[in-house]
């Protein structure tokens, strides 16, 4: 590896790992602590977040690898409107910890806080509120982007592609340096949920499907382990910002803590777990406790972080999976065959005795974004994979069954996509590839997830 | 809650504003309740850090432009912060430049450059508004020194001889200021998390530079007159200190 020059202070690393751990590569880090210093390096070189992609969306072997999170600063604030413009490094826990107490929340939320507005943006996120409000680009009002060529642009709708395909780009097109995002009002930092419970997979989808039930979020916890009548059993989760007249007195007693914003402190997750603590007979324990306990809460109130972050409680929680890591399969398939390619996907995955206990199952709604931008509508179920031997097979069996029922897998979770199914998944790749050269004819951005999708 | 509070809380003067821990430091007086007044010489940093400090802190910021290498720059600063409203109540010396010592070592002109960045830049600034305080009978200053001022090392001895000064000139200032009423305080960091030590890797006992700003902040208002931070570096430097020079030279800490 070429050695570092004393101007732009680097470190290389042997081990560049994102959320999942898994794959693990080599690279050159550079953590600019001046916006003036957020480019990119000598060769190939990508930007990156908090690394809460679970595959190799955020790796670049032997590259030089850009961290964004020095670069967090609030810019500008609309305090009638809601519009904030931030630096792309800024992390929506910070961003929640700033505004929920001025009565202002992201509009869309994935499911952990401890990721970067760049990031947000470059996965186009979804949140459980996806079926009615869209993806993150639903939010955004404005980006300034980076461009290969060294240029600065602030880039708005009204400039078509180059703005949309920033949107699930995965710092393909350029990196972001800041980002302007129209926060949704909230009276309360309360949710008010409502739990309920369904003993098998069609049950849990036709509760799902029924708009008498839907709320403004809506998640479905699946237990993949049971067989037989109870197989895809689950609890649907439902909810929306509870307004102070919705608050039990309790609450509304204290009108001072109505938007407090409660974080917590993040409790370590003590050591790299041995392998044997998520064995299939561990996990069928643990589901059926949680099937039971999930399931009995019926309607109540929780704080937000509680509602939509609640794994960010444990700080690396991902070495639970031990030393090999693990992988997050999430796909998407269209309602027509949605209910038969979900069926059949856990069925493969039970047959394989992939264990996992967490999935999460879900409805999307409209795309929007980039080409290479995840939803669409249709359910999604996402899973936890431990990494062992024959994952990665099972993995491309489930791709080409994604793919033959019009679906697709999420990019920033992927790590074993093969770029022929890909393209099968994603038609619209080839204007992606072409808006790339054409943004970036040296292929100044690269990720190890492009090299592997052969979009570099 | 009164509104007059914030006004007798007076504004903190940050001086190297731009560093990491300065805006951790900026932060933590802002949410005490100061207005504070950010002086460096990167423009557009010191606008990107404003802007935050006002939406997050909700407080006055005022930016000045300080550069320690350009002569009357640092009396310029002092004169303007001691005329602003609401009162300057404390001033904190983060200026720093690590500098490269093996250049220094060839080059005089290098060499100067480091000692007046870390120490006497920071003459220039504190000494009017030492007076200042002294003559209303209140009022802190604070400087962020190092552990490397604690001892000469091959390393970096031309910053650490810098350092060493400042923490000696703070600590005369102590002793004629402390009875009038003037809080002088030093705050030494061991590693901090910030381009300084990025480069080398993971270091022991690194802090954050959110840390490290805290503490600074604090210092204000706590007890100690000298705050190691991380907290053991204090154990660490007085072994190091303590080491006799003939065995000191022959090691390679
Ligand atoms: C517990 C957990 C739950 C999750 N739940 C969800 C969920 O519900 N919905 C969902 O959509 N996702 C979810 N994710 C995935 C996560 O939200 C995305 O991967 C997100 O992109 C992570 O942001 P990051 O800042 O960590 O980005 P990184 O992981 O660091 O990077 C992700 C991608 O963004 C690019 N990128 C980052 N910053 C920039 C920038 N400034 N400019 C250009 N490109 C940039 C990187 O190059 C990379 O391609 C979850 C992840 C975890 C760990
Ligand atoms: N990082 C560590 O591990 C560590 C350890 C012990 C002590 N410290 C001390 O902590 C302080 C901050 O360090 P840091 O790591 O945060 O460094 P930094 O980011 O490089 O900050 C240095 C600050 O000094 C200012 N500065 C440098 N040269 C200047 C000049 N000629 N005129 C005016 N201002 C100048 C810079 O502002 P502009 O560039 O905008 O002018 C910046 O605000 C320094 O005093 C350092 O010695 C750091």
């Amino acid at each position: 590896m070429k050695p570092l020059d004393n101007k732009r202070p680097g470190r290389a690393v042997d081990q560049l790992e994102s959320w999942g751990r898994y794959p693990r590569v080599p690279a050159r880090l550079f953590r600019p602590e001046r916006m003036r210093d957020f480019h990119a390096g000598e060769g190939p070189s990508l930007a990156r977040g908090l690394g809460r992609s679970y595959g190799d969306a955020a790796l670049l072997t032997d590259g030089d690898v850009v961290l964004s999170e020095r670069l967090d600063r609030c810019l500008e604030f609309n305090p009638e409107a809601g519009v904030l413009r931030a630096e792309a490094g800024l992390s929506l826990d910070a961003l929640i910890r700033a505004f929920v107490p001025q009565g202002w929340f992201v509009p869309v939320t994935p499911g952990t806080a401890f990721c970067t507005l760049g990031g947000c943006v470059a996965a186009n996120v979804h949140g459980k509120n996806h079926h009615r409000d869209g993806s993150f680009r639903q939010g955004v009002t404005s980006l300034e982007m980076l461009s290969a060529d060294g240029s600065v642009r602030d880039l708005t709708p009204a400039d078509g592609d180059d703005f949309e395909f920033a949107f699930g780009g995965m710092g393909l097109t350029g990196m972001i340096r800041e980002v302007e995002l129209q926060l949704r009002p909230i009276t309360t930092s309360m949710m008010m949920v409502k739990h309920s419970v369904a003993g098998n997979l069609p049950e849990l989808m036709a509760q799902m499907d029924d708009e008498a039930r839907d709320d403004h979020y809506s998640v479905a916890w699946v237990d993949l382990l049971a067989r037989g009548e109870r197989a895809g059993r689950g609890v649907l989760m439902t909810g929306h910002h509870a307004e102070i007249n919705e608050l039990p007195m309790r609450y509304a007693a204290h009108p001072e803590t109505l938007l407090t914003d409660r974080p917590g402190r993040a409790r370590p997750f003590p050591f790299e777990a041995p392998t044997w603590l998520l064995s299939p007979g561990n996990l069928r324990l643990f589901n059926s406790m949680y099937h039971k306990w999930q399931g009995r809460k019926g309607t109540f109130f929780t704080p937000l972080r509680t509602f939509f972050h609640p794994l960010d409680a444990i700080r690396n929680w991902n070495r639970m999976y031990g030393k090999p890591g693990f992988v997050q399969y999430q796909f998407v398939v269209p309602f027509e065959s949605g209910r038969e390619a979900v069926t059949e996907a856990i069925s493969r995955l039970n047959a394989a005795q992939a264990s996992s206990f967490l999935a999460v199952l879900k409805r999307m709604g409209a795309s929007d974004g980039g080409p290479l931008s995840f939803p669409m509508p249709g359910y999604t179920l996402a899973l936890d994979i431990p990494l062992r031997e024959g994952v990665i097979d099972l993995l491309n069996n489930l791709d080409a069954l994604v793919a033959d029922h019009g679906g697709r897998v999420y990019l920033a979770k992927d790590s074993a996509l093969r770029p022929d199914t890909f393209r099968r998944m994603y038609p619209d790749w080839e204007r992606f590839v072409n808006h790339k050269r054409q943004v970036d004819p040296d292929g100044r951005w690269q990720s190890d997830l492009a090299r592997r999708l052969e979009l570099v | 809650m009164t509104p007059l509070a914030l006004e007798t809380k007076g504004s903190v003067l940050v001086v190297g504003a731009t560093s990491p821990i300065a805006r951790a430091a900026a932060a933590e007086f802002a949410r005490q309740g100061y207005a504070v007044i950010l002086a460096a010489r990167d423009k557009d940093e010191l606008d990107r850090i404003a802007a935050d400090l006002r939406i997050r802190s909700r407080v006055e910021v005022t930016l000045l432009p300080y550069d320690a290498d350009l002569k009357g720059s640092g009396t310029r600063l002092a004169e303007i912060a001691l005329e602003l409203e609401p009162p300057l109540a404390g001033a904190v010396w983060v200026v720093g430049d690590l500098g490269d010592q093996e250049r220094a070592q060839e080059d005089v002109t290098h060499a100067k450059a480091i000692v007046r960045r870390n120490f006497t830049g920071a003459i220039d600034v504190f000494t009017p508004i030492a007076n200042a305080f002294e003559a209303r009978g209140a009022g802190f200053l604070i400087a962020v020194g190092s552990v490397a001022g604690d001892r000469g090392r091959a390393k970096n001895y031309v910053y650490g001889a810098a350092k060493a000064a400042l923490h000696a000139f703070m600590s005369g200032m102590r002793q004629r200021l402390d009875r009038k009423g003037v809080r002088v305080r030093v705050v030494k960091p061991g590693f901090v998390d910030t381009a300084m030590t990025f480069a080398m890797g993971p270091l022991p006992l690194l802090a954050s530079p959110d840390k490290v700003g805290q503490a600074v902040a604090r210092a204000a208002t706590g007890k100690k007159d000298e705050i190691y931070t991380p907290g053991p570096w204090r154990w660490i430097m007085l072994i190091i200190r303590h080491l006799p020079e003939r065995v000191f030279k022959k090691t390679n800490i």
